[in-house]
């Protein structure tokens, strides 16, 4: 490259100041945008994961009725939630 | 004396920046509002385009700094935020400048008048060239003469080869030599 256009450059393109009032325009957005990262989105998982939480058990629930014995009166009178085992 | 945001070490000034610290965005805007908005200007090639890429970088970087993990410097983190929001602008825009051609008036001019108005008609010249390169090629001659950075580091802030860089600035050079010379020639004439 010639060195005329190196130098050219150097010169157009020199860096500058940011005016003063760049920071008011960016405070001014600013305040209506909140600092988001890990804050929020842990509490939105976390709600996210107790619904999820209490749909699955609810499912399991129900689709496992022999699970959740009802106590059931044998011929001999005793009680199938008292014993399994039988 | 109490030492104020201003003199903290970078790392530290994230970190509070992080946990929300008011004071750490003030410093580390102080920091870097130089940086960005020269990246800005030269980019996008008028002041009010540049405060608002400027603007929109900072709101950025602000709202995910708590995403900053330090895989790579503060630094480069914040120039890849503002090549985006040029480049963004760019997209939304598709704004190409007119170039007007005044140059055959300034030629009728004479002497160190004539010298002058080419002096000046070339710098006009260099900037319209810019401004006419593609987004791509235009970054990577900013990123280099506003912000003075290496090919690494350029190749770092847009995420692609060193060996793309070159590419990329030698086409630009190619580009502007092409529609600058003529101009230069006749300055040195003059």
């Amino acid at each position: 490259m010639p060195e005329w256009l190196e130098r050219e450059l150097a010169r157009e393109l020199k860096p500058v100041e940011a005016p003063d009032d760049l920071w008011q325009r960016v405070h001014a957005v600013r305040g209506a945008v909140t600092v988001r990262g890990r804050a929020r989105p842990p509490a939105l998982f976390l709600a996210a994961a107790a619904m999820l939480l209490l749909t699955a058990g609810a499912l399991w629930l129900w689709g496992n009725p022999a699970r959740n014995p009802v106590p059931q009166p044998t011929a001999s009178g005793s009680c199938y939630a008292c014993h399994m085992s039988l | 004396m109490p030492v104020t945001a201003l003199d903290r070490p970078e790392g530290e000034l994230i970190r509070a920046c992080q946990r929300g610290e008011r004071d750490a965005f003030r410093a580390l805007f102080e920091t870097y509002k130089n940086r960005v908005y020269s990246v800005a200007l030269r980019f996008a090639g008028d002041e009010a385009a540049a405060m608002d890429i400027a603007q929109d970088t900072f709101v950025k970087l602000f709202s995910t700094i708590r995403d900053f993990r330090g895989e790579s410097g503060f630094e480069t983190w914040v120039y890849r935020m503002v090549v985006n929001s040029c480049l963004d602008r760019r997209r939304r825009e598709r704004r190409w400048l007119p170039m007007a051609d005044e140059f055959i008036a300034t030629l009728r001019a004479q002497g160190d008048v004539l010298a002058e108005m080419l002096r000046v008609e070339l710098s006009r010249r260099v900037r319209a060239a810019v401004d006419r390169l593609t987004p791509e090629l235009r970054m990577v001659i900013v990123l280099r003469y506003t912000e003075g950075l290496s090919y690494q580091q350029i190749s770092d802030v847009l995420g692609c080869s060193g060996g793309t860089v070159a590419s990329r600035l030698n086409r630009a050079h190619k580009a502007l030599e092409q529609r600058l010379a003529r101009i230069e020639m006749e300055g040195r004439h003059a």
